[in-house]
């Protein structure tokens, strides 16, 4: 008996050291070795892929005691005492017991701590889910910022996750710029010296110039703007975001955007705001600067359209003139092949052809164009091989530039190059201000005063779209019609029949019923080749309906020698000696110096922060 | 706080009314007989069918006849001394130092940043009390029998004239006067940890002259804002679910600000409640809406329509509201629309006479609702109202209520929002209990708690070996925790179905809200069968045992509502009877066991 007790023993000895070697091999820690670089080891297998993948608890991020302590007395339970704790949670927040719901979330992030979407997800509960069940916007702000530094809490426990930063910046930027309460959010933010001091004490430094608004006071956007770029230097640093990565590095700058159109909507229209436009004007340049890996597997930029274009033209060129005639004999080839009544549909005069038919058109004449590889496959043998190579180099650059275009359509790239552009102008903000200044009038019942600004201010955004006709599609062409209709309730009659906003409204109107529509092309076509024209020639097209002393100014400032000094001083500002970044590049894709339009006149002659104390 | 039906109930109404003694009476019935049957189906296997009888009939004559009435209360004290003794022999002290450890770190689990950290606070040192307590009683009750069954120290007591209704009461006293210890020092723990850990000091952090209001420091995540008074004495904002009083005196020219402690934080509000009703869109009796909410605990009437909301209260005399009734609502708010966003939905309260006879009804009091936090309104004595159409002024108790019955009826004025509540969401404050008289009413509940397990405990060691009646005993308290699970899956308020339904669903990995779906109608139909049979036994056995939920008081203290009277004696009275249940359930399975015959 006792010997089979004491061979039960010796097996459970045995058995316990020969699973203790494997234990061991894999899981010895690493050490650092001393000074002189001797004693170090590279551990267990375990220890290595921890370093090998920077996985460690201490690489992660900070190493809470309270979190580890919850995760140690569940006694490996951490799973189900994780589940039970989100089904509470959901029980606290269908009961909108929501002070519980709060406290539970605390808990669940202490045993999950590296767990994203925990962070990602009850974040978003908090401020976006549960802040709109209140009805005091107070309390809404409230737990707005509970989603905020719930997030906070996240990037302390993982220091590598560029994701919460990232989120980050939509909270602070988008959940307070965009709500329907903004007016009152942004105030709130603006005072809330408590939380900018407490968002100080978390790493993000809100009293930088950067993140200051007008008022000097920290501005909701340009906060989220910092938390875009802690993340875009963890990404920068090696780190991984899964965002697509054009729309991912775009909301930073868009920030800065979202703030300038923040503070003309309050009414700053001077100085103040041309100096926030110039600098969003700069960050978006700097954004479309950035090399931006495609779905594809290319690296595009975003402002390397006029270069893509090139080298396609260039290749297509070369291609056309090394195939001859190929291209032309088999289009003729197709167009023998039409039906006669398809014949006689592309033979008709444009004008006599309804959309039905245009469309047609295009679909036949889509057939009717041949393939690079097809004319290349059309020309004699001993030609083929190199045309195909040279029709293959076309095919590549067509691609890379349809690729381009459509991560450029995705940010909506144009709008946000020309719109800062446009809205520096001096003209665009005098055209604010009267329009700006017409609408308080209105809401004083001063109607003839509101309607003497909202007609000098027509004339203006006239001007605007004349030079800028983008800007009639988006937001500045919503905000016009937005104050037409308020003019038209007061006229309380039609437009006047030579309204000067007058084709800008048919037009508009047209424009929101969406879809494709020829007139709407035809209006747009004019008005770009309109505004190319004007773009020769700006300064004297804005002249015309400057005051004097505006006018003296530029004269004065374009018979200086343009030096340095005289140049935007923005923070991020490039050397001066490219004389590109001196001014914002307007409506051209190249990084080449695009003079003819450059709107450097009419910006002061050197740019400081006008918000500044003096 | 959400309150059940059944919590209003007084202790009468509970008993008598709602059923509750006849309750006992049927499960007391269905129990003797049940025992009856086992008892004479063992017996009958034991010694033969007559023989059994008569072994059964003897069993039962005896504990009426001789255990019952010979039960000595001084032997019962000697064993429950000896079990005492035995329970700190076995260390059980040790689960106070953990508590003092919990509690001590418990700052790095509790949410310091919460918007009423007194709800936290007391929550969590009543739940791990609560859960600490019932382990204790589980490990306690448990072992200590089977112990001494198995080394046969129990030969020395039984071979003695003591009676097993004194081994059983005598344990039961013995177990609970040691967790009755514990508990209550616990319970002081507890109560210095809530107090002290609450205590909290502001500044002045500005103060305008000219306008006499000023902001107080931010401590713990909350700040006030106050108003000093032409004598120098002001009050703060509430925030964080208190106040604090403000002294401004002056100092060398300066002004010094005085902030007193914390008050209304930790408190008992007793609360009467009233019957609530609703007028539909017709205007005559009806029910509130649901605006889509998830949750059913809110009704919802819409503005500016004839809905209205109309709390019956009886009681309302002079003696019991000399100054006038003190409302207390929280009502919630659905807007359809934004609307105005800085103004509040907003509503009115019209006090009314129960008799229609009377025609008396105040004029409107118009209020902005507060969602979320407790808004107080002091109705005076005397109101603006009218009485057979004329205006005059109302006296509360004389021409509104002179019966004690009075009616507060709510609406929502702005057209297109919708005002939710729930019975318990508009209250007359009564008075005031002190916060530790409240605190101890809910100690003494979790006191019931654990008797009840130190009962079932005992009993289970009667028949079962230590590990055994473990595993019982902590069996019935999750039961006793989570039967309503089953009846939430038998009335489908709990996705994925049963047992079975479950398991196959883990394993083929489906998910709850889609249909189980095996593409064999029959296997469905039989698992879900099985499972339904499954779950409706276990809601049967649920039915008898004690539902712990129900037994807990935690959301009264954390709430700041005074425990109601009625409540806790229905607990108490339930205590008791399992007591008694179980104290006889262990007089048989004593009394036929060998070592006792």
């Amino acid at each position: 008996m006792k010997l089979a007790s004491f061979r039960r023993k010796l097996i459970y000895i045995i058995a316990i050291v020969v699973l203790l070697v494997p234990v061991f091999i894999l899981g010895q820690p690493s050490v650092p070795g001393k000074s002189d670089g001797t004693g170090s080891s590279q551990g267990g297998t375990l220890a290595q892929i921890r370093e090998r993948y920077n996985i460690g608890q201490a690489d992660l991020g900070q190493i809470d005691p309270a979190s580890e302590s919850m995760k140690l007395a569940t006694l490996g339970l951490r799973g189900v005492a994780s589940t039970i704790l989100w089904q509470k949670a959901e029980y606290y927040k269908k009961e909108s017991l929501w002070e519980r719901y709060a406290a539970t979330l605390n808990q669940i992030s202490l045993l999950q701590p590296h767990f994203i979407n925990v962070w990602e997800h009850q974040a978003h509960n908090l401020s976006y889910n549960i802040s709109v069940e209140f009805d005091d916007y107070h309390q809404r702000y409230e737990w707005i910022k509970k989603g905020i530094d719930y997030l906070v809490k996240g990037t302390k426990f993982n220091k590598r996750q560029p994701i919460l930063q990232w989120d980050l910046g939509i909270y602070t930027g988008q959940k307070i710029g965009t709500a329907d309460e903004q007016t009152y959010y942004r105030e709130l933010f603006r005072n809330d010296t408590e939380y900018h001091s407490h968002l100080v004490s978390e790493g993000l430094d809100v009293r930088t110039p950067d993140a200051l608004g007008v008022d000097q006071k920290p501005d909701h956007w340009l906060v989220g703007r910092l938390w875009f770029m802690k993340s875009y230097d963890l990404v920068d640093g090696g780190a991984y975001c899964r965002k697509s990565p054009h729309i991912y590095y775009s909301d930073g700058p868009k920030c800065q955007l979202r703030f300038c159109e923040a503070i003309e909507k309050e009414g700053i229209l001077d100085e103040r705001a041309k100096y926030q436009w110039i600098k969003a004007s700069e960050w978006w340049r700097e954004y479309g600067n950035r090399d931006v890996l495609t779905t594809w597997g290319h690296t595009v930029k975003m402002n390397g359209l006029d270069a893509a274009k090139e080298v396609y033209k260039q290749g297509l060129d070369a291609f056309n003139a090394y195939v001859g005639d190929a291209r032309e004999k088999l289009m003729a080839s197709l167009r023998d092949n039409l039906s006669a009544e398809d014949k006689a549909l592309i033979d008709a005069p444009a004008d006599s052809l309804n959309m039905d038919q245009r469309r047609r058109i295009g679909s036949i004449m889509g057939r009717m164009q041949p393939t690079t590889l097809a004319v290349a496959g059309s020309v004699a043998v001993d030609k083929r091989s190199k045309a195909i190579e040279l029709g293959t180099k076309v095919n590549d650059a067509a691609e890379f530039l349809s690729h381009l275009e459509s991560y450029r359509t995705q940010v909506n790239y144009d709008y946000w190059q020309i719109r800062p552009i446009a809205e520096q102008n001096d003209v665009t903000l005098r055209a604010r201000q009267k329009m700006f200044d017409a609408d308080t009038k209105l809401t004083k019942a001063d109607v003839d005063g509101a309607l003497a600004d909202y007609d000098a201010a027509w004339v203006d955004w006239y001007k605007v779209f004349a030079r800028w006709p983008r800007m009639m599609t988006d937001d500045a062409g919503i905000d016009v019609m937005n104050s037409l209709k308020r003019y038209k309730r007061v006229l309380d009659k039609d437009y006047p029949e030579d309204f000067v906003l007058a084709e800008f409204v048919k037009f508009k109107e047209q424009y929101d019923k969406g879809g494709f529509d020829f007139e709407v092309e035809k209006f747009l076509e004019k008005w770009n080749k309109q505004a190319e024209e004007i773009g020769k020639d700006e300064m004297n097209f804005f002249k015309e309906t400057m005051p004097r002393e505006m006018v003296d100014q530029i004269d004065n400032n374009l018979l200086e020698p343009k030096s340095p000094e005289k140049k935007p001083s923005t923070d991020s500002q490039p050397p001066p000696t490219e004389p590109s970044t001196a001014v914002p590049v307007t409506g051209s894709e190249s990084t080449q110096p695009a003079a003819p339009e450059a709107p450097a006149a009419v910006r002061p002659p050197k740019l400081e922060n006008p918000s500044l104390p003096k | 706080m959400r309150f059940k039906p059944d919590q209003f109930w007084s202790y009468f109404e509970w008993l008598f009314e709602q059923g509750g003694l006849f309750q006992g009476f049927l499960l007391t019935l269905v129990l003797a007989v049940l025992g009856f049957l086992v008892g004479y189906l063992v017996s009958l296997a034991r010694s033969g069918p007559s023989e059994g009888f008569y072994a059964v009939a003897k069993v039962i004559r005896e504990f009426f006849r001789v255990d019952l009435p010979g039960t000595s209360w001084r032997r019962i004290v000697a064993i429950g001394r000896l079990a005492f003794k035995e329970a700190l022999r076995r260390r059980v002290l040790v689960i106070v130092a953990i508590f003092v450890v919990i509690i001590m770190f418990a700052g790095w689990f509790l949410d310091t940043e919460s918007s009423n950290p007194a709800r936290l606070y007391i929550s969590f040192v009543v739940t791990a009390t609560n859960y600490m307590v019932l382990l204790l009683a589980l490990f306690l009750s448990t072992f200590s029998l089977p112990a001494e069954i198995k080394s046969r120290t129990i030969y020395t007591i039984v071979t003695k004239p003591v009676r097993p209704t004194e081994i059983f009461i005598g344990r039961v006293v013995g177990f609970g006067t040691v967790g009755t210890v514990v508990l209550v020092v616990l319970g002081v723990l507890s109560y210095l940890f809530v107090v002290r850990g609450l205590r909290h000091d502001h500044a002045d952090k500005s103060f305008s002259a000219s306008e006499m209001v000023g902001e107080t420091t931010l401590d713990r995540s909350h700040k006030h804002t106050f108003k000093i008074g032409p004598e120098g004495l002001g009050v703060t904002s509430e925030a964080n679910g208190h106040q604090h009083t403000v002294k401004r005196t002056t100092q060398d020219g300066r002004d010094v600000f005085v902030f007193g402690p914390a008050q209304g934080e930790l408190g008992a509000r007793i609360p009467v409640f009233g019957k609530l009703r609703f007028t539909g869109a017709d205007g005559n009796e009806g029910s509130g809406v649901s605006v889509g909410y998830e949750s059913e605990y809110h009704q919802w009437i819409e503005g500016a329509s004839l809905m209205s909301a109309i709390w019956k209260f009886d009681q309302i005399n002079e003696s019991s509201f000399p100054n006038g009734l003190m409302m207390e609502m929280s009502l919630g708010a659905f807007r359809t629309y934004k609307g105005d966003i800085v103004t509040g939905v907003r509503g009115t309260i019209v006090l009314r006479n129960p008799d229609p006879e009377s025609n008396v009804e105040s004029d409107r009091i118009p209020f902005v609702v507060q969602e979320y936090q407790l808004d107080r309104r002091q109705i005076p004595v005397t109101v603006k109202g009218t009485k057979d159409k004329q205006s005059v002024d109302l006296n509360l108790f004389k021409d509104l209520a002179p019966n004690g019955e009075l009616e507060v009826i709510i609406r929502c004025e702005d057209s297109g929002q919708y005002f939710g509540m729930a019975a318990a969401d508009v209250a007359l404050r009564a008075g005031d209990m002190p916060f530790w008289w409240n605190f101890t009413k809910g100690y003494v509940s979790i006191w019931l708690q654990m008797m009840i397990v130190i009962c079932f405990g005992v009993m289970f060691s009667t028949f079962l070996s230590g590990p055994v009646a473990i595993v019982a005993t902590l069996s019935f308290l999750i039961l006793g925790f989570f039967g309503g699970l089953a009846t939430d899956v038998i009335n489908n308020k709990k996705e994925g179905g049963g047992p079975v339904e479950s398991l196959i669903r883990i394993v083929t990995q489906r998910g709850v809200m889609t249909d189980l779906d095996l593409g064999n109608q029959p296997l469905e139909r039989v698992i879900k069968a099985v499972d339904r049979g499954i779950m409706e036994s276990l809601e049967l056995l649920t039915s008898g045992l004690p539902n712990f939920n129900n037994l807990g008081t935690s959301d009264f203290l954390a709430y700041g509502v005074n425990l109601f009277g009625g409540l806790l004696g229905r607990h108490m009275t339930m205590t008791l009877g399992y007591f008694v249940l179980t104290c006889i359930v262990s007089y048989f399975f004593l009394k036929t066991r060998e070592m006792a015959a």
